[in-house]
């Protein structure tokens, strides 16, 4: 008798989203802390 | 000696860039993890978890190991720029401890029955989380530059401390928590075509990581920049 995989999908689509959510909520406001910071300053400007 | 404003941002450009690669590396791990992994026929579909929960685990434990170690520098050397790198690389290694501590219970509820347990594995990871929560909260309490990253070297240096404690925590102490499959003694405990995800996710978690600081350090030393010498 072969053994029988459990269903537990959810939880592993549950993990994936939650993963992109803090990863790319964190880069986005990296993004923007960036974009408020560096306006000022043009490239190649001392 | 700290930068120029025009340096410190292209290093934040720098930073986006490599973070950009990194989210898309990211996109191809789940993929990958998705569609050319097999289903582990024990754990089913949670198992795939394994692939985010570990190289997150990876990334924020080398993030604090690193806020420890340059904090260690900089009480010896006093260079400012190795405490702004420190600053960056707790704030990101908060945020892969989020992923960790949230990807974790989401795994252990349909393979061990529970949310959470008290052991020492994921007591100590807890534990870690907050002791780097506090440092942050440190900081923002000290106004006065030099200070502030001599008490707060001292709080990183701790966290160092406790990194190997987490890691061994599974063979020191009962636990729920399995054994790592890759930075043991022996040989990687999985098949070929698991470790290959595994170990490309750790690549894709770790570009993230030198993304993130490189963009997060960037911001400081331009903030640092602008505020002049006199600290104004």
């Amino acid at each position: 008798m072969g053994i029988e995989t459990p269903q537990n999908a959810g939880y592993m689509v549950a993990a994936y989203i939650v993963t992109a959510v803090i990863l790319v909520g964190y880069a986005l406001s990296l993004w923007r802390r960036a974009r408020a910071a560096t306006r000022a300053v043009p490239p190649g400007a001392e | 000696m700290i930068p120029t404003p025009a340096a410190a941002a292209a290093t934040v450009r720098r930073g986006l860039a490599i973070t950009l690669v990194a989210l898309l590396g990211l996109a191809g791990v789940y993929v990958l993890a998705q569609v050319y992994t097999p289903t582990e026929v024990r754990q089913g579909l949670a198992q795939k978890i394994f692939y985010i929960h570990a190289p997150a685990a990876w990334a924020a434990l080398m993030a604090f190991a690193l806020v420890g170690i340059v904090s260690g520098l900089y009480l010896w050397l006093r260079e400012p720029r190795l405490d702004l790198f420190a600053a960056a690389s707790a704030e990101v290694g908060l945020a892969f401890s989020a992923v960790m501590l949230t990807t974790g219970p989401l795994w252990g509820k349909p393979v061990w029955g529970t949310w959470w347990t008290w052991d020492a594995r994921l007591t100590l990871t807890l534990f870690l989380f907050f002791l780097f929560v506090g440092y942050l909260a440190l900081r923002s309490a000290l106004s006065e530059p030099a200070e502030r990253a001599r008490f707060s070297a001292v709080v990183g240096i701790l966290g160092l401390v406790l990194v190997p404690f987490v890691h061994l925590s599974v063979y020191l102490f009962r636990t729920l928590h399995p054994a790592p499959v890759l930075l043991k003694p022996s040989a990687p405990s999985m098949p070929p075509v698991m470790l290959r995800t595994l170990l490309i996710s750790i690549g894709v978690f770790t570009l993230l990581y030198i993304g993130f600081v490189t963009t997060r350090y960037g911001l400081a030393v331009l903030a640092e920049a602008r505020r002049g010498p006199d600290g104004d």
